[in-house]
C-alpha cells in the first residue's frame, strides 16, 4: 500500500514538472512581454527593416490614431538601413543589424503619411517604402489638395526633348547679376509666374528688351541667374543639398552630372523606344536645363518615372523642400 | 651525484661547443628579430587612392605604399552602404554610392594590414577584405632571417660527427 501511494506521488511530481514545462514557461514570456508593453505606457509596435528583395519594411501599413503615442520600435535582420517619416518629423539614419532603435511618434494630423528607408541598403533602396494611415481626430478632414501646378498647366512632362536654342558661354554669376542693378521684369519678379518659365525663354525676354540693349549677352545671364536665385534662402539649399546627397546623389551623381554609380545601366526604357533618356539626367547640361521650367522640374520630381525608373519624391518633401530642390539644381548652372 | 672527475653522472654529456652554437644562434636570432633598421626608401609624398567597394570586394584590393606616405583614400561605394576599417591604424570610414567616404592618415607603421568593410553589406560581407602593405615587410623578412639561422643553428649545434 505504501508502495502505491510513492509512486502516486511521483506520477504527481513528473506531472507537475511538465505543467511547468508546457504551461508557466510560455504564460512567463508572454506575460512579460504585456507586463513591459503595459508598463512602458505607449503602445509599442515593431517594424523590421529588412532589404527589398526581402520584403522591405513589415508591416509596411500602418494604422495609428490622432493623438495616440505609439513607440515604433525599429530592427534590422540583414543590413544597415534607415527611416525617415517626413510628416512625422521622424529621421533614422542608423539602424544596425542587431541593434533596435526606438522612437515615439504622436500624430496630431490625420492623413497618410509616407516614410521610406534612407540608405542604400540594395540595388533597389528606392523601392523600400510604406505608409502610415491617421486617423480619428474632429473634424474628418477631407483632402482640399489640389493638383500640382504641372497638372493645372498642363505641362507634358515626356515632351522630350526640350532643348534651349541659347545658352551662356560661362558660368552665369548671380552676385555679377544683382550688381547690374537693372529692374526686373513683372514676370521675373513674381515667384508664381517665374516659376513657369524657362530661364532660357526668360533670357530670351531680356535680351528683346530695348531697355537691355546696352547689356551684353553674358549679363543678361547673370541677371536670369539673380532672378532665379534672389530669393532663395541658404537654409532651403543647405537642406536641399542634405536631401540631394540622401536622395539623388547616387544616381545624379555628386556633382550633378548624371554619372551616379546607382545610375549606370539602369535597365531603363530605351529598347522600346530610343528617345527615351538612357540614363540620369545631367543637371550641368545647360541646353537641357535651362529650357525647363521650375513646374516642369517639379512635376518630374513629383511624378518620377522619366523612363528610367527614377522614384517619385512629391511624398516624401515638403512643398517648401520641392522649391528648394529646384533651386538647388539650379545651382550646378549659376555660380555665386 | 658525481663520479671521480667531477662530471655529472645520469645526464648525456654535452660537449661545450654545443652551447656555444646554441648561445651564438639564440643571440643571432634576437638581434635579427629586434635590432633596428634604418629606414630606406623614397621620400614620403601624398598619395590619392580611390578604392572602388561593391559587394563584396574592395577594387584595388591591394594598396601598396612606402612607410611615411600620406594617405589620401577616397573610398566610393557603387552599390550599397560600405565601409572601410584599417586594421592595425584603427581608422573608419563609410560611403554610399553617391556619398564617397575620405579617410586621411600617415602611414607611419609598416607591414601588411587588412582593412575590411565595416558595415554589414550582406551574406558575404565578413569576407569583403583588402591588404594595405605598408613598405617593405619587415616582419615578415625578419622572420624568414630568424627562421633561416634557427636551421642552420640546430644544424651545427646537432650535427652527429
Amino acid at each position: 500500500m505504501k508502495h502505491v501511494r510513492s509512486r502516486i506521488k511521483e506520477e504527481l511530481f513528473a506531472l507537475g514538472v511538465v505543467l511547468v514545462v508546457l504551461v508557466a514557461f510560455p504564460a512567463g514570456i508572454f506575460g512579460y512581454q504585456a507586463w513591459r508593453t503595459a508598463s512602458a505606457g505607449v503602445k509599442i509596435v515593431e517594424i523590421v527593416a529588412r532589404a527589398p528583395e526581402q520584403g522591405g519594411f513589415s508591416p509596411d501599413r500602418l494604422s495609428l490614431r490622432v493623438g495616440e503615442t505609439v513607440r515604433l520600435r525599429i530592427s534590422s535582420p540583414d543590413v544597415v538601413h534607415g527611416l525617415t517619416i517626413p510628416g512625422l518629423g521622424v529621421n533614422v539614419n542608423d539602424i544596425y543589424p542587431g541593434k533596435v532603435v526606438e522612437v515615439d511618434v504622436t500624430p496630431d494630423k490625420p492623413g497618410r503619411y509616407a516614410f521610406a528607408c534612407t540608405r542604400w541598403c540594395s540595388v533597389d533602396h528606392w523601392r523600400m517604402r510604406g505608409v502610415i494611415e491617421v486617423t480619428g481626430g474632429s473634424p474628418p478632414v477631407i483632402a482640399t489638395t489640389e493638383p500640382p501646378l504641372f497638372q493645372q498647366l498642363g505641362i507634358d512632362l515626356d515632351a522630350m526633348p526640350h532643348e534651349a536654342h541659347a545658352t551662356p558661354n560661362a558660368t552665369p554669376s548671380i552676385s555679377v547679376g544683382a550688381a547690374l542693378n537693372v529692374a526686373l521684369p513683372q514676370d521675373l519678379t513674381d515667384p508664381a509666374t517665374r516659376r513657369t518659365l524657362a530661364p532660357a525663354g526668360a533670357f530670351d525676354n531680356l535680351r528683346a528688351d530695348p531697355a537691355n540693349a546696352a547689356l551684353s549677352d553674358a549679363d543678361v545671364w547673370n541677371l536670369v541667374a539673380w532672378a532665379w536665385m534672389k530669393d532663395v534662402s541658404p537654409t532651403a539649399l543647405a537642406r536641399a543639398a542634405t536631401l540631394y546627397a540622401r536622395d539623388c546623389a547616387a544616381c545624379h551623381g555628386p556633382d550633378g552630372k548624371g554619372k551616379g554609380p546607382a545610375g549606370l545601366n539602369l535597365p531603363g526604357m530605351q529598347k522600346m523606344d530610343p528617345a527615351m533618356p538612357s540614363g540620369p539626367a545631367d543637371f550641368t547640361d545647360p541646353a537641357h536645363m535651362l529650357a525647363a521650367s521650375d513646374v516642369l522640374l517639379q512635376g518630374k520630381l513629383l511624378r518620377g518615372g522619366m523612363g528610367t525608373g527614377m522614384p517619385e519624391f512629391g511624398s516624401l518633401y515638403t512643398d517648401e523642400e520641392q522649391w528648394a530642390m529646384i533651386a538647388y539644381l539650379r545651382t550646378f548652372l549659376f555660380a555665386k | 651525484m658525481a663520479d671521480s672527475r667531477g662530471r655529472a653522472v645520469g645526464l648525456p654529456s654535452v660537449p661545450r661547443t654545443r652551447w656555444w652554437a646554441a648561445g651564438v644562434t639564440m643571440s643571432l636570432v634576437l638581434l635579427t628579430l629586434l635590432a633596428p633598421l634604418p629606414v630606406i626608401g623614397a621620400a614620403p609624398q601624398e598619395r590619392h587612392i580611390t578604392i572602388s567597394a561593391r559587394s563584396f570586394a574592395f577594387e584595388p584590393g591591394t594598396v601598396r605604399v612606402n612607410r611615411g606616405d600620406t594617405l589620401i583614400i577616397n573610398l566610393e561605394s557603387t552599390d550599397v552602404v560600405h565601409g572601410l576599417y584599417v586594421d592595425g591604424y584603427g581608422l573608419a570610414t563609410q560611403a554610399e554610392p553617391g556619398r564617397p567616404g575620405q579617410l586621411t592618415f600617415v602611414a607611419d607603421r609598416s607591414g601588411a594590414f587588412r582593412f575590411r568593410c565595416n558595415v554589414a553589406c550582406g551574406n558575404l560581407h565578413p569576407f569583403m577584405i583588402g591588404k594595405l602593405v605598408v613598405g617593405p615587410n619587415l616582419t615578415w623578412l625578419r622572420a624568414i632571417a630568424a627562421t633561416l639561422i634557427t636551421a642552420v643553428g640546430a644544424m651545427t649545434a646537432f650535427w652527429k660527427r
